[in-house]
């Protein structure tokens, strides 16, 4: 066991590498220069030359990499080209409401989806389950800005049930959450239906109803357990989409976040604050399936070596 | 290690994810749940009767007035005054000066000063810190965008509390216009001193709102300012939220999340306009859309090509298709509007013509352009640019369109003409007055110099003559002949691709009122109230 979870912490290493080499890379690729910014419009070449001499930007590109690298591990993330402050300020002043809004899209995600899912297995070819099919369609076809904007018509011009925008209180964070959700919803949903559906043919649950054991119990103390590992891997990887929808989210519901600040930081071509906020996100998504690779040892026996 | 059974694994996970859970919900559901008022009233549509909500597009990147100087200008109009300032007919009204005179020549301005004001930390306003605030501006340690315009102070002189001298090299007529642009708000000094650099995080002036807090990508906030000099405004608060989203900007309009909403999306503009319990409107803005070419070499260094691609589109068909007639076309290298502004004779829509010249101008085979855009800039932006390259193509001019961000752009409009030939930019230019307009579009002082957007390279010797001798005119009266001479010889050359003036395009609920909205795009609060 302990070996298990030293193996996956050391893939972790070159994983993170490799994103760090990704991120600095397609900065230094795309064209716009980072000093320019910082100094301003009336600034003298001179000006310019400074700043790019105290960023180091005019040191070869692996010497400017190994720096990065180096002040990322001391968490020295430098400070903002527009607004002087420090990145780690940035970064700590929108994390909050991105992970409201990641796990709450999360627990709507795999509520509904795991509801959805199962009971389309235990209902295989019935209304319910054509039903449950459909949605899971829709749900994962809907882009993110339309369905977003619809929910607004609907919730908060037609209904007025709902605030539109803005972030801080639970009413504000239920649009962008079912939004956020709903492809990740009607994946999860499919994945534990077919996960169902194949463990539900197995002997074993023959055997179980054949004994007379009760339909909740059967599916849900025999077949679910078993069922379980094929959807915590798509749980896993739906975080990573989950994250990279809140940028699509918070803009279309003016939420505060990473993602936003993350468009604005490309668009102002803010080079400190992309670089360490999508190393941020790219940390949570590495430790997230981490934490699930680990959680697979810990459910199935037979992935457990030791 | 000890061989833990399956079943007490399976326990325990659900037990530690519950507990987790259960710990994760202990901390977050009481912030979700009781957040602060402030943050409920921003946004609920309840329970918000004496907070006035303003909405455009864009995160401010500073609340310093020098520094701040984007599309947010409603909540630094809040918190701040200048000495003087605009109203809506384009002209200049007292402020935080109640009067003011030029002498020496015109070398000299001075400012008489309200007395009895007070900033919102205390500290009396008076000619040292309009004095502190000059001196914030030109500080080189400031990011202030627009410096450059403030260069011609050479000092700033305080015969007394409520007296400022300014002394400027060359004279300049329109020196008060400096003064009511939204950079030249005056700054506390105390303020400034105290929290230097960061002072944009902690505004501190004189105007109707003192500030309150700043969630970045969600609001700025300020409270009515009790002791404000002028009419108090009829609401309690003030609130800014920048909303990227041009369709969520409609939606806040209509459910009265918002009291005024800038920026709206053209395509909305009529069903907005259906709608009962809001008004929205369509007012000329201070901004034209052009194409800027490298005038410095051939092909667009003839007039005869210039004058045959504005000839060859059909900028009423544009207006009409692509921007929903929310668009003017232009018939003025000035900006119509704008005092001194002069109109001529359309360059009329006429394909054969145009034919015509290019032959002349040795281009009867066609040839090759580019046109460099950063799309998404305003409604339209694209089609625009695609609808030119197709009127062009009817000339048998191959024009390729390159997309690029913002930075890239102004990369290339600010280098040398003569290093891209036949290359254009697709550019916005607002301007606040006249002389600033034509010096920087068409005064060869301006316009091939190194890191100015507006690096077009256009010459014309008696242009620049003219432009000088106007500048340094103090009788209005004498200045607007020879600033039409000056514009009638511009609209000649076409030194650009004029594509149309735009119209600021924006909405209020029925009953917010109290305020302008400037042909700048500025909202200006008054006496604020909500119905």
């Amino acid at each position: 066991m302990f070996r298990h979870i030293a193996g996956r912490l050391a893939w972790a290493v070159p994983v993170l590498l490799g994103v760090s080499v990704i991120v600095f890379g397609l900065l230094k690729l795309i064209p716009g220069d980072a000093a320019l910014v910082m100094a301003g419009t009336d600034a003298t070449a001179a000006d310019v030359q400074a700043i790019r001499q105290q960023l180091g930007l005019d040191q070869p590109v692996y010497v400017q990499y190994a720096r990065w690298l180096g002040r990322l591990a001391r968490l020295d993330l430098g400070r903002s080209a527009v607004t002087h402050r420090p990145v780690t300020y940035e970064i700590a002043s929108r994390a909050r409401p991105t992970a409201e809004l990641a796990a709450a899209a999360m627990v709507i995600a795999v509520a509904i989806g795991l509801a959805t899912g199962l009971t389309a297995s235990t209902h295989q070819h019935t209304i319910w389950d054509a039903a449950a099919s459909l949605a899971a369609a829709v749900g994962v076809s809907m882009p993110i800005f339309w369905l977003g904007l619809m929910l607004m018509m609907v919730f908060s011009v037609g209904l007025r049930w709902l605030p539109s925008t803005g972030a801080g209180t639970f009413a504000q964070l239920l649009l962008p959450a079912l939004t956020l959700g709903s492809a990740s919803t009607a994946i999860i949903a499919r994945q534990a239906r077919s996960a169902m559906l194949d463990v539900l043919q197995q002997d074993y649950l023959r055997t179980a109803r054949a004994k007379g054991v009760t339909r909740w119990a059967v599916v849900m103390r025999h077949a679910f357990r078993n069922a379980v590992i094929p959807i915590i891997t798509v749980v896993g990887l739906q975080l990573g989409y989950l994250l990279s929808g809140t940028v699509l989210t918070e803009t279309v519901f003016a939420r505060p976040g990473l993602g936003r600040l993350i468009v604005d930081s490309i668009r102002s071509r803010d080079v400190a604050v992309v670089q360490s906020a999508v190393m941020v996100l790219s940390v949570t998504f590495i430790v997230v399936n981490l934490a699930v690779d680990l959680l697979y040892a810990y459910v199935d026996p037979r992935i457990r070596f030791d | 290690m000890k061989r833990i059974r399956r079943r007490e694994l399976l326990k325990q996970a659900a037990v530690r994810t519950g507990a987790a859970a259960l710990a994760a919900g202990a901390v977050a559901a009481p912030s979700l749940l009781f957040s602060s008022t402030a943050r409920a009233a921003s946004s609920s549509p309840v329970g918000r009767d004496a907070t006035f909500v303003v909405v455009d597009g864009t995160e401010p990147n500073s609340l310093d007035p020098a520094v701040g100087t984007g599309p947010f200008q409603a909540i630094v109009n809040a918190m701040f005054e200048g000495l003087v300032q605009w109203n809506d007919k384009g002209q200049i009204q007292p402020a935080l000066a109640t009067s003011w005179t030029s002498s020496g020549g015109g070398r000299i301005w001075t400012f008489t000063l309200r007395s009895g004001v007070r900033f919102h930390d205390g500290t009396p306003f008076g000619a040292d810190a309009v004095k502190a605030t000059i001196g914030h501006i030109l500080d080189r340690n400031t990011p202030a965008t627009r410096r450059g315009n403030y260069l011609l102070i050479k000092d700033v002189l305080t015969p007394d509390e409520h007296t400022v001298r300014f002394v400027t090299d060359p004279p300049n007529p329109d020196f008060p216009l400096l003064m009511a642009d939204g950079s030249a708000k005056i700054v506390s000094p105390a303020a400034l001193k105290t929290y230097g650099q960061d002072f944009g995080r902690h505004p501190v002036g004189t105007g109707p709102f003192v500030f309150e807090e700043w969630v970045p990508n969600d609001h700025v906030s300020a409270s009515l300012n009790a002791t404000y000099w002028g009419p108090s405004p009829r609401v309690r608060r003030f609130l800014y939220r920048p909303i990227p989203e041009s369709a969520a900007r409609v939606v806040v309009l209509k459910t009265g999340e918002a009291d005024v909403v800038q920026d709206l999306p053209p395509t909305d503009m009529d069903a907005l306009r259906r709608e009962s319990g809001l008004v929205v409107y369509a007012t000329p803005a201070q901004t034209i859309a052009e194409l800027e070419p490298a005038d410095t070499k051939p092909p667009l260094k003839d007039v005869r090509v210039r004058r045959a691609l504005n000839m060859a589109i059909d900028k009423n068909a544009i207006i009409q298709g692509i921007m929903k007639g929310f668009a003017k076309p232009l018939s003025s290298p000035g900006i119509p509007g704008l005092w001194g502004s002069f109109d001529f004779t359309p360059v009329a829509y006429d394909p054969n013509q145009a034919r015509q010249l290019l032959a002349a101008a040795g281009y009867g085979g066609g040839m090759d352009l580019t046109i460099n855009i950063t799309a998404g800039r305003w409604a339209g932006d694209l089609q625009v640019v695609q609808a030119v390259q197709g009127y062009w193509a009817n000339l048998g001019v191959r024009t390729t369109v390159h997309q690029m961000d913002f930075a890239t752009l102004l990369a290339g409009s600010s280098s040398d003409p003569d290093a891209r030939p036949g290359a254009m930019t697709s550019l916005l230019k607002s301007s606040p007055y006249i002389d600033y307009h034509l010096y920087r579009m068409y005064d060869s002082a301006a316009t091939n110099v190194p890191g100015t957007q507006q690096r077009t390279g256009y010459a014309n010797p008696e242009v620049d003559r003219l432009l000088d001798e106007e500048r340094s005119m103090f009788d209005q009266a004498k200045r607007l002949p020879i600033l039409k001479h000056a514009q009638a010889l511009v609209w000649q050359d076409q030194p650009l691709i004029y594509l149309f003036q735009l119209v600021n395009l924006w909405g209020a609920r029925a009953g917010a009122k109290g305020f302008v909205v400037l042909p700048s795009g500025d909202f200006v609060p008054g006496v604020l109230r909500r119905t």
